[in-house]
């Protein structure tokens, strides 16, 4: 069989091979870089997709927290004013307590100390009396006669009554 | 049947798609070359001609072993791309990604990201190419070490750069010819032409001295084992022993590295013509243009 001469110039053969390196191209945009440059498109915009929701998913969990914390915030403040208000509370009935306890000693004391000072006077009122028998009955022994008593107790009384000033 | 089977089918029809056509052309290779003593530097083997106004079209083991080449890239690419998914589950797909993902970058970084849709003709030219030269590790005439099918894609690349250079508008592109004084303009026609000529022979020229040196030192090799080793008894003397092994070290360079290599500088021209042809500036221009235009046309 015939060989070719190891340099050759052959216009067909030439067009053959520009023919065969289109046709190569085309294929190869046809068959490889379409399918692959469209899955990897395909995939971008899955990875971009994704991105976002996780992006939105991580924004509303920011904003949740943040709502929570200002909630906490109000929670707490208004825990802190039901406490305070109980220790105010507190502190005015027992203030309001004490003053009534305080109030009643204070009564009770004056009330005894008028009694005793009732009491005494009573006691000094029985006293006199008591003297003033004492001394009509001394002086009627005395003067041995009938002393009146209605009459001469008012006197017998102020003569009492004038020894108790001088004391 | 089920779906997976399927699957499994068409994956080792489109395997098979992808092998056969080489073996094809090895068989046919063995069978048609002619027995042949010492040192035979020739074109491709002429299996028939078709007669062709101008001159005959010759159908060699090369415009075979480039069908071959054409037919398993394409199965190639169908293999890669086949069951694809948005979420990877399979290595060739990745496979594949990476091949276009690293086409594109070498788009974008050499060319500007205005010219991807150069990027499958890159990886055609690339794929094409070193295809061809790797068919010589299969024992094939590779079709780079012809020069018609190297020229053809020099052509191709040619019409490309000056389609793009014409973009900038045909005065601009006849008065380039005439800088930086009228006196440059043969120069520079004849540089025109050598950008393809250049282009071609040197892909060309690499893979041919390949060939050729592996047939000469492989040859060499031969004489001196028949000379070293030829008392040996029997059919023992008759067997070239130096011709093992040393041709495969030249293989790696002059098959592997140097097919690979002319691959990538054939892409790499491409690129940087074409880019240079239709500069930055003047598309930036022209998009500006075009706006003003629409905006004026919209009011």
């Amino acid at each position: 069989m015939q060989s070719l001469d190891i340099i050759s110039v052959n216009i067909w053969s030439i067009l053959i091979s520009l023919a065969n390196l289109l046709l190569l191209f085309f294929i190869m945009k046809k068959f490889l870089f379409k399918p692959v440059t469209k899955v990897m498109d395909e995939r971008q915009n899955q990875v971009t997709a994704i991105y976002a929701d996780a992006e939105n998913a991580r924004q509303a969990a920011a904003e949740m927290k943040q709502e929570y914390e200002t909630r906490m915030a109000a929670a707490r403040e208004e825990a802190d004013g039901l406490v305070r208000n109980a220790v105010q509370n507190a502190q005015r009935k027992s203030d309001a307590i004490i003053a009534d306890a305080n109030h009643q000693a204070a009564h009770l004391k004056q009330k005894a100390e008028a009694e005793i000072q009732m009491e005494k006077k009573q006691m000094l009122s029985d006293v006199k009396s008591e003297i003033s028998n004492l001394a009509v009955s001394i002086a009627s022994r005395i003067m041995e006669r009938e002393v009146n008593e209605k009459d001469h107790a008012g006197f017998v009384e102020q003569f009492i009554e004038n020894v108790g000033d001088e004391q | 049947m089920t779906k997976e089977k399927k699957n499994k089918l068409i994956d080792i029809a489109l395997l098979v798609m992808m092998i056969l056509p080489f073996v094809l052309c090895m068989v046919l290779k063995v069978l048609t070359t002619p027995a042949s003593e010492g040192i035979a530097i020739s074109g491709a083997l002429i299996y028939f001609e078709i007669p062709m106004p101008l001159m005959p079209l010759y159908i060699t083991e090369v415009q075979v072993t480039s069908l071959a080449v054409i037919i398993s890239i394409t199965a190639l690419c169908l293999y890669l791309t086949h069951g694809i998914k948005v979420i990877p589950d399979s290595k060739r797909q990745l496979v594949a990604e990476y091949i276009v993902e690293k086409v594109n970058f070498l788009i974008k970084d050499n060319m500007g990201s205005r010219y991807m849709a150069f990027a499958p003709f890159i990886a055609a030219i690339m794929g094409i190419s070193a295809f061809s030269s790797l068919s010589a590790l299969l024992g094939l005439f590779p079709p780079t070490s012809d020069m018609n099918i190297v020229a053809g894609w020099g052509i191709l690349v040619f019409i490309i750069i000056t389609h793009y250079k014409l973009k900038g508008g045909l005065f601009p592109y006849v008065k380039g010819f005439f800088e930086p004084i009228p006196v440059f303009a043969p120069f520079n026609i004849i540089g025109e032409i050598s950008t393809p000529v250049s282009m071609s022979f040197r892909h060309y020229g690499n893979v041919l001295s390949g060939v050729v040196i592996s047939t000469l030192v492989g040859s060499a090799l031969g004489g001196l084992s028949e000379m070293l080793l030829g008392w040996l008894p029997g059919f023992l003397g008759d067997i070239p022993f130096l011709r093992v092994g040393i041709p495969a070290v030249l293989s790696v360079y002059f098959d592997l590295f140097s097919g690979l290599m002319q691959a990538f500088i054939f892409a790499m021209l491409t690129m940087l013509y074409v880019a240079t042809g239709f500069p930055e500036e003047e598309y930036e221009k022209r998009q500006a243009k075009k706006k003003k235009k629409a905006l004026s046309a919209a009011q």
